[in-house]
């Protein structure tokens, strides 16, 4: 049964799957703004001197990396109620997507910040900008141009992470295409419609990582840098 | 306990997953990177098409559509084929862009030296800048293997019996999925220790025959 339709017929389940899709933009939402900050936190907390919170940190960051995302899906759908923790399908996709992101851009933000060279700490020691100034005005503004574009494809692999979430029923893109396809049996068509959709935002979304990428993402741009930093403190103090 | 035994008896059918996946993206990749590289716009097209496209679509989406969506226009693959088949075709995009990194970063002295010794476009590219491609570029492509490594754990929702699947068996024979999923996440994390060491040693090598001083 050669049948070469789905590929004309694949519009038709679109409808069928938007409600997915705007489940899918949520997660990965969620995942990202609340992942990136706590990833960066993570990685500001690498090199503390409190060996308690270094290995929580670095426990966080591993287990978040080195485990596939479908076994912490699992691990919290169907091994937290173990222990009397109970989260609905939707939390848990949230609590998963949002720990795995924050890993992730823990192990690039960590990677950007030592990017920065050592002399513009130095000279920022010279000037005795506070630790805080110091990560404000110097290293973090430096450090965000090689940051930007890996947490952009970031951004794409966790939206495309939120297919996963289907295999503990959160009724994303993935759920409602494999719904309708057991309905109809055409597979291919409404499995076709699920990868357009996927793919009309991913790549877009790539070609702008890489376009940033060869825009920004050199280590020092130019403008930000400790003398000018030292000569608004100046002015200011 | 003899839970714990069967669950680690999918290590095989997981490793099995991520050599075959690994063993076709770095020969295939090879090979389709060099579409890139040539001169001819159209190849070009092609090239860069076929790594968003597959790039652009969730490994999930692929596995799907191989293992249900060919079934209906004629082919049906069993579940281990379908997870090769797509984990391969995933690791040729993924390693092709990971060469092409490489290749850039060769400088073009190189190239022009091995003009310079009469060899041709082919062999320069065999002999002088494929080994220098892949001493620069061994180390990522070992950490996009542990990335495979991890995507195995797909082949589960197709019915394939590695270490998820039977984890999630196990759950539900049992209960207990706190011990069986912590478990079988312990399994990928040891697994992926050989392979950084085993990487490593490769890289070691390969920057020992291949230096360029």
């Amino acid at each position: 049964m050669s049948d070469f339709s789905w590929l004309i017929e694949w519009p038709r389940y679109i409808p069928d799957l938007l409600p997915g899709l705007g489940v899918a933009l949520m997660l990965t939402l969620f995942a990202c703004v609340i992942g990136y900050p706590l990833g960066l936190l993570l990685a500001l907390a690498t090199d503390t001197k409190i060996s308690v919170l270094r290995y929580a940190v670095l426990a966080i960051v591993e287990i978040g990396r080195g485990l596939p995302i479908l076994v912490l899906l699992y691990l919290v759908y169907q091994g937290l109620p173990q222990v009397d923790i109970v989260l609905d399908a939707l939390p848990s996709a949230v609590l998963v997507l949002t720990w795995s992101s924050a890993a992730y851009s823990a192990e690039m933000i960590r990677a950007s910040i030592a990017s920065v060279p050592r002399g513009q700490f130095e000279a920022s020691l010279a000037v005795s900008l506070s630790r805080w100034d110091l990560y404000r005005y110097v290293v973090l503004p430096q450090a965000s141009r090689i940051a930007i574009p890996p947490l952009v494809n970031l951004t794409i692999t966790m939206f495309h992470a939120t297919s996963l979430t289907t295999v503990i029923t959160v009724a994303e893109i993935m759920h409602a295409a494999y719904f309708h396809g057991s309905i109809t049996f055409q597979y291919m068509t409404v499995y076709f419609a699920a990868a357009i959709m996927y793919a009309a935002i991913a790549i877009p979304g790539a070609l702008f990582a890489g376009y940033l990428e060869r825009r920004i993402g050199s280590p020092i741009g130019g403008k930000i840098t400790v003398a000018r930093v030292a000569r608004r403190s100046l002015s200011v103090g | 306990m003899d839970a714990l035994v069967v669950i680690a008896s999918g290590i095989g059918m997981t490793l099995l997953l991520t050599i075959s996946a690994a063993l076709i993206g770095i020969v295939g990749g090879a090979v389709i990177v060099l579409l890139s590289q040539s001169k001819n716009r159209l190849l070009q097209g092609i090239y860069s098409a076929f790594v968003h496209v597959v790039r652009g679509v969730p490994s999930l989406v692929w596995l799907f559509i191989v293992f249900f969506g060919l079934t209906q226009i004629g082919i049906v693959l069993d579940p281990v084929t379908s997870a090769i088949v797509t984990l391969g075709v995933i690791s040729i995009a993924s390693t092709a862009e990971i060469y092409r990194g490489g290749l850039s970063s060769v400088r073009a002295g190189q190239w022009e030296a091995g003009w310079a010794l009469g060899l041709n476009r082919f062999h320069a590219m065999r002999d002088v800048i494929f080994p220098q491609v892949f001493r620069s570029v061994s180390p990522t492509i070992a950490t996009y293997v542990i990335g495979l490594l991890k995507d195995s754990a797909l082949a589960s929702t197709i019915g394939v019996a590695e270490i998820t699947f039977r984890a999630g068996q196990q759950t539900q024979l049992n209960g207990d999925g706190l011990t069986f999923f912590a478990f079988a996440g312990v399994l990928y994390l040891l697994l992926s220790l050989p392979l950084a060491v085993l990487s490593r040693s490769i890289h070691t090598r390969l920057s020992r025959r291949y230096a360029v001083v």
